[in-house]
């Protein structure tokens, strides 16, 4: 198990720069939150740490080594979880399993049971074989993870995990994520759902802009910030308009000419 | 049904509309004005070529009445033909957005429209759909053929050019409109029939079978109405609709060519106009019946559609499980283990490119798309054999077989490259462990096993009743054989993840797909006398010394032949990457 580090991490889309100079690190054992409000380069930040995107400056390093000088074995030991779960419409949950556990290379009967068993657990087992094309959001995002997990992997970066899953899955999905990294796992969770943050999280990372506002342990910034909650840290860091205020302008621009 | 509510109707007759043109290739942030714009084009030029290319003839001779009479029954059949299948394909193309489907019902459901507005601009939308490509398709030859044909025969009056024009018009968009009414009532009553479930089911099928048929007949077209005024409207070509609407045609000008007043004319043109006359005078007794014939055909086909729309506007389209393709899919997945039981990367590709090449739908059409150019290619290569005296093997029956999995695995080849669903392809980027060799085995054997030798199979028939049936198997093993070359040659200059990454189109397609079309024919024909040779053993060691040998020096270049190590699933054109507008 090693560390994922970033380093002076840069994108820029047709030269407008959605993250500037980002550094972080995430150790074995260790829940890393990702916070920022939309647009902010969260999902940019986490397509770069998986090796799905250029950066245009910086690097990140597995094990001391850039992953990009040998993607491959760096994404042997990466379970991903997208923002939105786009998928193969036309296979099966369980041919969409078969294909990523082939393509790591699972022996067949372990892949098998696996598959069985993630199905089972995430309560798809009757829809294994339907086309993924009929699932729903909700279904989708549980192959998705399962697809992430199959491997065992020693990162696990997981992008706003919880969109689409019900109550009791966003639930177990917590646990999971304590118990994977109870066992060593290195893992990045990006949310806007400052409650799962501070309850998942070791450590937080707050994104503005592209540019990281804050790095520390939750109970840290809480204290920097003299702050009861994350929410207020988070209010305190980013949000530069009251929110209060916007909610009946919104509220009375609704009501307007009716 | 109420009346629908005008806003909401134009809205939804507008997004119908616009569901004509999103198709998988265009992304969703594509210009659609743009491509429009292209089909659009594309439509006008092709017809202006089509108008211009068979009427210049009219243009540079001089025509007795009588002559031209039954000389441009072959034009009006061709064109008559030609619009009945274009907006027929055009219909099978659009097989899904022409009824509001389960997507259409889901977004719009729980919205405040009433299900008749929503009936209603949906039926707008398709029928702006036909009524705009039957225009669009027989617009330039109604306006341009008669006009040249004036030309050819000058005695007719302005007036007269007029009214040629016009029943050309509405004679070519009527048959347009008949195609495509055909296709859609087989789409409603096979729906209505088979209820949603299984309709979802055999749906994709039902629509690549009208494909392959109308991709076909219209590239037999040229073939078909050559001569059709002098050979008459007799057997098969009697039976065709647009035989029936041949016969409207000239009931409606009421055979204006053949009594146009004659001018002087030498001994010779008096001979040829008074045998013309005479074949005309033969065939005019039949154009009546043939014109009822029409009206029957397309009152009975829009009888058809009313009563099916009706019939399933009844129902609101549901979800579909696919309970029953569990079994099948089992089943090839148990093919896979089979097949490549150490290899795991090598399942992935097998599985993967069945399920891709079957149930996705622009690999599928394009497939379908590819049968049809092979059927009408064997057509054309066995248009003068006669089986029924002719029964000999012969080189050229022979070639039915590299013609057929020959179209059908350029086409693969071609899909090869097509992304199955481009923003999916994280997942294999993911997984991907470098095993690009073993992956690609995996898709080249589901390539033969579920295109190359089907298409074999389906010639052992004909080729059996020829020459016997051991004949027949030993022609079906070499054909294998073939299959494998072609196959390893079309995927020795290709070295991405199939399926999978972004496609880019090749530069200079449109100056090289007439060479290797011509190097495709000439291989066949080839291949065919090859085997030939072998099976009726002239050269039998030498031939397969042949076949062996290449098959050899391919597999051995496929194994030396460096591989790009590092696979970029996310490539960009040349030129965006130029403007540093790629990311």
């Amino acid at each position: 198990m090693a560390d994922l580090r970033a380093t002076r991490l840069s994108k820029r889309f047709s030269g407008i720069r959605v993250v500037n100079d980002v550094n972080l690190t995430i150790r074995p054992g260790e829940v890393v939150g990702y916070l920022g409000p939309n647009g902010s380069g969260k999902t940019t930040t986490a397509r770069m740490l998986g090796g799905l995107l250029d950066p245009s400056g910086g690097v990140v390093e597995y094990a001391g080594a850039d992953i990009r000088s040998d993607l491959i074995a760096f994404h042997r030991c990466l379970g991903y979880v997208p923002e939105e779960p786009y998928l193969y419409p036309f296979l099966s949950g369980r041919e969409y399993l078969q294909l990523v556990g082939r393509l790591r290379e699972l022996p067949e009967r372990v892949l098998t049971e696996k598959i069985d068993g993630f199905l089972r657990l995430f309560s798809l087992s009757a829809a294994a074989d339907q086309s993924i094309g009929s699932y729903s959001k909700g279904m989708r995002q549980k192959i998705v993870i399962s697809a992430a997990l199959l491997h065992d992997p020693a990162i696990v970066i997981f992008d706003e995990p919880e969109t689409g899953l019900d109550v009791a899955t966003t639930l177990m999905l917590r646990h999971l994520v304590r118990t994977l990294a109870a066992r060593g796992k290195a893992i990045l969770y990006s949310s806007h759902i400052l409650e799962v943050v501070e309850r998942v999280c070791d450590r937080v990372i707050v994104l503005h802009k592209g540019n990281v506002v804050a790095d520390d342990s939750i109970a840290r910034l809480r204290v920097l910030s003299s702050s009861t909650s994350l929410e207020g840290v988070f209010s305190q860091l980013v949000i530069r308009e009251d929110p209060e205020s916007i909610a009946r302008d919104l509220a009375d621009l609704a009501a307007t000419g009716s | 049904m109420r009346a629908p509510d005008n806003g909401s109707y134009v809205l939804l007759t507008k997004l119908f509309l616009r569901q004509f043109l999103e198709n998988d290739l265009l992304s969703p942030d594509g210009d659609r004005s743009q491509m429009l714009a292209m089909v659009g084009a594309s439509v006008i030029s092709l017809t202006l070529f089509i108008s211009m290319f068979t009427s210049a003839g009219y243009a540079m001779s001089i025509m007795m009445p009588g002559e031209a009479a039954v000389l441009t029954l072959s034009d009006k059949f061709l064109y008559i033909s030609l619009a009945m299948l274009v907006t027929a394909l055009v219909a099978a193309a659009q097989w899904d957005a022409l009824a509001i489907d389960y997507r259409d019902a889901v977004i719009l459901q729980p919205l405040p429209i009433r299900p008749a507005t929503l009936r209603f601009a949906k039926l707008t939308a398709v029928a702006a759909l036909g009524a705009g490509v039957a225009i669009a398709v027989n617009i330039f030859p109604a306006i341009i053929f008669p006009w040249m044909l004036a030309f050819a025969v000058p005695q007719m009056h302005a007036w007269q050019v007029l009214q040629l024009v016009l029943t050309q018009f509405v004679i070519t968009v009527s048959a347009a409109t008949f195609g495509f009414l055909a296709v859609i009532a087989i789409r409603e009553w096979a729906s209505a029939l088979l209820g949603a479930g299984l309709f979802a089911r055999v749906s994709p099928w039902i629509q690549t079978i009208a494909i392959v048929l109308v991709g076909s007949a219209i590239l037999l077209l040229p073939l078909v109405s050559t001569r059709v005024g002098q050979r008459g409207f007799t057997g098969w070509r009697a039976a065709l609709p647009s035989t029936a609407f041949v016969g409207v045609y000239e009931s409606a000008t009421g055979g204006l060519l053949a009594d146009l007043p004659r001018r002087k004319m030498t001994g010779r043109q008096a001979e040829r106009d008074r045998v013309f006359t005479a074949i005309y005078a033969e065939r005019q007794p039949m154009f009546a019946p043939l014109a009822r014939r029409a009206q029957a055909l397309f009152g009975g086909v829009a009888l058809l559609v009313i009563l099916a729309t009706a019939l399933n506007a009844l129902r609101t389209p549901s979800i579909v499980v696919a309970s029953s393709q569990a079994r099948g899919r089992s089943r090839i997945a148990a093919l896979g283990r089979l097949l490549f039981p150490r290899s795991a990367a090598a399942r992935a590709g097998f599985d993967f490119a069945l399920a891709t090449l079957w149930r996705n739908k622009t690999h599928r059409l394009t497939l379908a798309a590819a049968a049809a150019i092979g059927f009408a290619t064997v057509l054309v290569a066995l248009s003068g054999v006669d089986l029924a005296s002719d029964v000999r093997p012969t080189a050229r029956l022979l070639s039915i077989q590299p013609l057929l999995y020959g179209s059908l695995l350029v086409a693969f080849r071609h899909v090869l490259r097509v992304p199955a669903e481009l923003r999916a392809n994280w997942g294999i980027q993911v997984a991907w462990q470098g095993k690009a060799r073993a992956f690609a085995n995996g898709v080249q054997t589901a390539a033969m096993l579920s295109i190359a030798l089907p298409a074999i199979v389906a010639v052992i028939p004909p080729i059996a009743f020829a020459g016997g049936l051991s004949f027949a198997a030993a022609h079906a093993l070499l054909g294998v054989a073939g299959a494998a070359i072609v196959l390893d040659a079309l995927m020795l200059s290709y070295d991405k993840v199939p399926f999978t990454c972004t496609y880019l189109p090749g530069d200079n397609m449109r100056a090289l797909a007439p060479i290797y079309g011509l190097a495709f024919l000439i291989g066949a024909a080839l291949y065919a006398r090859l085997e030939l040779g072998i099976l009726t053993g002239s050269y039998p060691v030498a031939g397969v010394a042949t076949l062996a040998t290449i098959y050899l020096a391919l597999r051995i270049a496929s194994t030396f032949r460096k591989r790009i190590a590092d696979i970029d699933f996310n490539e960009a054109p040349v030129s965006l990457s130029e403007l540093g507008l790629h990311n």
